[in-house]
């Protein structure tokens, strides 16, 4: 009985994560007229790559007139995507690495109190901060560029990241730090050297956490970045919805197309999320 | 080789004060050992040795120099930790090497070196496995390993074998001693086990509360204690530490039991027997006390009897098996010349 439940709350769970994913591979592959059925189908009767074609291919035909090609678009976002998202994770991570550090070891006054700040802006809503960050931004001259986007993500990201690593360090021995400073090495070397490799896993968590949500991120470039100069595939994909028809084969196309980057990384980094790299240290 | 000095060490936290002024000198190529309760301070006496901690009063000075502001790996001393803080992504060799490679030596003097400490702690087949390969003992000779590759002025040792077993304890505390011996280097070790300090230091000295209780060779520390808390701490078991009142050359330890008085001093005081100094005497010897044995534990070689008398608790040690069990009646004497006499409010030897 109880094994039944626990299948039962999996399945749902699993439904849950992957249904709407499952839904939008579904959508991606169905022919533009059998979206409109009436009947439910877990899959389409016939499958097509038409909508994949649109995305990828040059100028196509839709309901009888010829459609421009939303390729250059979509390299042109994908890009965006990947570099703002990148970027910020470098810099996050970076950033969180050395300053999540100083937190723990470093006394400086005011330390804790600084942290509870900056960990305090987590609570205010994006949205409070949208009218003043774009006067900044626009008196800066920092709107639909690159710089722009991901300072706003770093500025955004930075206090869990810095959280985070924090509570790596905190949980890491501090007689390894002293053995390496009793050893001659200096603090930022001990750092460099015997903490950061130890904090591998740490690091790695962060990257993923900030790269996914920069990379989901929407509200941000929706405002910052109003051009294809910067704009995401988050801000361009809606945008296939035209006045008089909304292009769904299209956009879960993209959607699915969008889920790539992310999955690979994902895929990459996990296996540096071992366990056990402390192993050793101690008893 | 140097001499390490402490003068009026002072240690606040805040406004609360916890090393109140010690001092003490170690000899070059001496062995210490820090003993005390948790808590004394000697932990962290030995981090402000190291400069991990700072340091509200007095001054170090190691080989004559005042260390108070000098860093950590300017003070040419060696540490091993208690958790032995072994990088755990480096080999054995890497690890044992790390300070020399710091210290720009030369590759072929970091691989001698290090291959000669290997050989003196028996780590020669080890040296490319990583910590977590290793057990215990050998993870204990690694840290002592990365220290001695050193050659430091001052070995620091913090309760570093607090996290083996009993065996490998008594083990490495020879295996220590021996590699003092022949290192001839100035140490200083910490730890609250005092057979651990009695076994290998050349001088113990004693701390409670972040004061110096009494400093000395451990023999003279076991025979002469200064005061009644050396007295308790050092020796397994304890020594029996009875209060009375001293009138007459006599100690009234309760209305009807006394015990003639070791020394001459009048009122309140602490009578103190170590177990092994309490003999069996048939009933009615002089001097003697009745006991009502209470629990009876033998290790085989010894054997410890719980007594009361007359509401007093009382431990015995003897080494030659005497056939007692719970509930007998015996009667116990105190060898007249091993007896301790302390001062109640001052806890300080009397005799």
């Amino acid at each position: 009985m109880r094994r039944l439940g626990f299948y039962a709350a999996l399945g749902i769970l699993i439904l849950w994560s992957i249904g709407p994913v499952y839904w939008a591979l579904v959508t991606s592959v169905t022919p533009p007229n059998a979206l409109v059925s009436d009947i439910l189908r877990l899959w389409p009767e016939q499958m097509t790559f038409e909508h994949y074609a649109k995305l990828f291919g040059a100028t196509s035909t839709s309901q009888g007139n010829e459609v421009q090609s939303v390729w250059p678009q979509f390299s042109q976002a994908f890009f965006n995507s990947l570099l703002t998202a990148f970027a910020a994770t470098v810099l996050t991570v970076l950033i969180a690495a050395f300053g999540g550090w100083a937190f723990v070891r470093l006394r400086f006054p005011g330390r804790d109190l600084i942290f509870v700040v900056i960990v305090g802006t987590l609570g205010v809503p994006a949205y409070t901060v949208m009218i003043p960050l774009y006067r900044i931004m626009i008196s800066a001259g920092l709107v639909d560029t690159y710089t722009g986007v991901v300072l706003i993500y770093v500025s955004a990201f930075l206090p869990l990241a810095l959280w985070l690593m924090r509570s790596v360090y905190q949980a890491m021995p501090l007689s390894l730090e002293e053995a390496a400073w009793l050893d001659g090495a200096s603090k930022l070397y001990t750092l460099v050297r015997i903490v950061l490799p130890l904090a591998g896993p740490g690091l790695v968590a962060t990257a993923i956490l900030t790269f996914l949500s920069a990379w989901g991120q929407f509200m941000v470039p929706l405002v910052f970045s109003p051009t294809l100069d910067t704009k995401p595939l988050t801000v361009l994909i809606p945008e296939f919805v035209t006045r008089n028809y909304v292009d769904y084969g299209l956009m879960n196309a993209a959607g699915i197309v969008a889920i790539v980057p992310p999955v690979l990384l994902v895929i990459f980094l996990n296996r540096f999320l071992v366990q056990g790299l402390m192993a050793g240290a101690s008893k | 080789m140097a001499q390490v000095s402490l003068n009026n060490i002072i240690k606040s936290y805040g406004s609360s004060q916890v090393m109140h002024g010690v001092t003490f000198d170690v000899a070059d190529g001496e062995f210490v050992a820090l003993v005390g309760p948790s808590g004394c301070g000697k932990s962290t006496l030995l981090r402000m040795v190291a400069g991990l901690e700072d340091i509200s009063g007095g001054t170090i000075s190691i080989a004559n120099r005042i260390v108070n502001d000098v860093e950590p790996k300017e003070r040419d001393l060696a540490m091993v930790f208690q958790n032995y803080a072994l990088y755990p992504h480096m080999t054995v060799r890497q690890n044992m090497g790390f300070s020399l490679k710091l210290r720009n030596a030369p590759k072929t003097e970091i691989e001698t070196r290090v291959a000669e400490a290997a050989g003196i702690l028996g780590l020669k087949d080890y040296l490319d496995r990583l910590p977590k390969q290793l057990s215990g003992g050998q993870r204990q000779r690694v840290a002592m390993g990365r220290a001695i590759v050193r050659q430091p002025a001052v070995f620091l040792f913090d309760e570093p074998l607090s996290n083996l077993d009993a065996a490998l304890r008594v083990q490495m505390r020879a295996e220590i001693r021996a590699l003092h011996d022949r290192l001839q280097s100035t140490s200083i070790f910490v730890t609250h086990d005092q057979v651990e300090a009695m076994t290998m230091a050349d001088r113990i000295i004693v701390l409670r509360s972040g004061r110096l209780e009494q400093a000395g060779a451990p023999l003279e520390l076991y025979d002469r204690p200064a005061n009644a808390f050396v007295a308790g701490f050092i020796g397994s078991p304890a020594m029996n530490l009875l209060r009375g009142q001293a009138v007459d050359g006599m100690i009234k330890l309760t209305p009807k039991l006394s015990v003639p008085l070791p020394a001459a001093a009048d009122g309140p005081v602490i009578w103190g027997i170590r177990p092994e100094h309490l003999s069996l005497v048939p009933a009615g010897s002089e001097g003697a006390l009745r006991v009502r044995v209470t629990a009876v534990e033998s290790t085989g070689h010894a054997t410890f009897v719980m007594g009361d008398m007359d509401g007093i608790m009382i431990t015995a040690l003897f080494t030659d098996r005497p056939p007692l069990s719970k509930g007998d009646q015996i009667y116990l004497k105190a060898s007249p010349e091993k007896q301790h006499l302390f001062d109640t409010t001052t806890e300080v030897r009397i005799n």
